[in-house]
């Protein structure tokens, strides 16, 4: 049963575009790259993913809950609507751009048009993958290769022998090589 | 890296997860100087602010097009039920208005020759809407 204080611990429609409004550039930048970040490989645009996410907070079918930055909140939707898109297309190989719209005309995940087919989106991901396998070295490799197995961010520190400190700033040099690679 | 038996796509996605989280962890102040020297860290925050842009008016055109939805289905229920006119006595209603000199008519519509069938009944229901004739005239 949704109670009024549950109501209050989401953002109302205006209160997310006020938020929105006051977004510093930095977090128009982290917001950009992390829609990019997402569509690596894959025959969907960076814009297009955040352009839905958007739309669904617009039309308060996503709500933000209150005290969570609105930019990691856009972040969570990105992240689950390409989550839903790769079940999409890995669970039918030959799903290209079938549009079923949700009964009430709202934007749904189907309404991302691949740019290309997926045997081909498959073979631009496998590329790219060998492409970073080429650019990482010791340390960075690991990590991702950790990473892939779904170790946590603590795990992996423990499995390739890294400190915190030393952990981030692998991170960054592997963010900061992948995005010399993807210009 | 990669294992044959794992989607390129989903193993893309997990390394996408690590950035991010390099990404949201980089202090502000350190991603402003790299995006001084980064065109595309740049470019990444003006396509996320034009994506916004674009979503806010992409959902105000789609609460226009209900809006005139519901109108216009509106409209279509309310006309039959209380204007069943047929033209021919839209035309007598007018004429009947004419030679009386009605004010309520326009020049244009005093002229019957020169209006529609679905002009006249236009006519009639919105003199009708309005309170200016009665129904039953």
């Amino acid at each position: 049963m949704i109670t009024t204080e549950k109501i209050r611990d989401v953002l109302s429609v205006d209160e997310f575009k006020e938020n929105l409004s006051s977004l510093t550039e930095v977090k128009w930048i982290k917001l950009g790259k992390s829609a990019e970040y997402l569509c690596m490989g894959l025959a969907i645009e960076g814009q297009d993913i955040l352009n839905l996410a958007f739309c669904k907070a617009l039309e308060g079918k996503r709500k933000c809950p209150r005290g969570l930055p609105v930019e990691i909140f856009i972040y969570g939707a990105m992240k689950s609507l390409v989550d839903a898109y790769l079940k999409n297309r890995k669970r039918d190989p030959l799903h290209l751009t079938a549009k079923v719209l949700e009964e009430d005309g709202s934007l749904d995940i189907d309404d991302l048009q691949p740019n290309i087919d997926t045997p081909e989106e498959i073979l631009k991901a496998k590329q790219t993958l060998e492409e970073i396998d080429q650019t990482l070295k010791d340390d960075e490799a690991m990590v991702v290769m950790a990473q892939l197995d779904e170790y946590s961010p603590q795990q992996i520190q423990e499995t390739v022998g890294l400190t915190p400190t030393q952990y981030a700033s692998t991170l960054r040099a592997i963010r900061r090589k992948l995005d010399k690679l993807a210009k | 890296m990669t294992a044959d038996t794992n989607d390129p796509r989903v193993e893309l996605n997990k390394i996408a997860k690590l950035l991010v989280e390099d990404l949201f962890n980089t202090p502000d102040a350190e991603l402003l100087q790299e995006a001084a020297k980064d065109e595309s860290l740049k470019q990444a925050g003006i396509t996320a602010k034009n994506a916004y842009q674009n979503a806010i008016q992409a959902v105000g055109a789609k609460r226009l097009q209900a809006a005139r939805t519901a109108m216009k289905s509106a409209n279509n229920q309310a006309l039959p039920e209380t204007h069943p006119i047929d033209a021919n006595i839209a035309r007598k209603i007018i004429a009947k208005l004419t030679a009386a000199n009605d004010s309520r008519l326009t020049l244009a519509a005093r002229n019957l020759n020169n209006i529609s069938d679905e002009d006249a009944i236009e006519l009639v229901v919105e003199l009708v809407e309005l309170g200016a004739i009665d129904k039953d005239i």
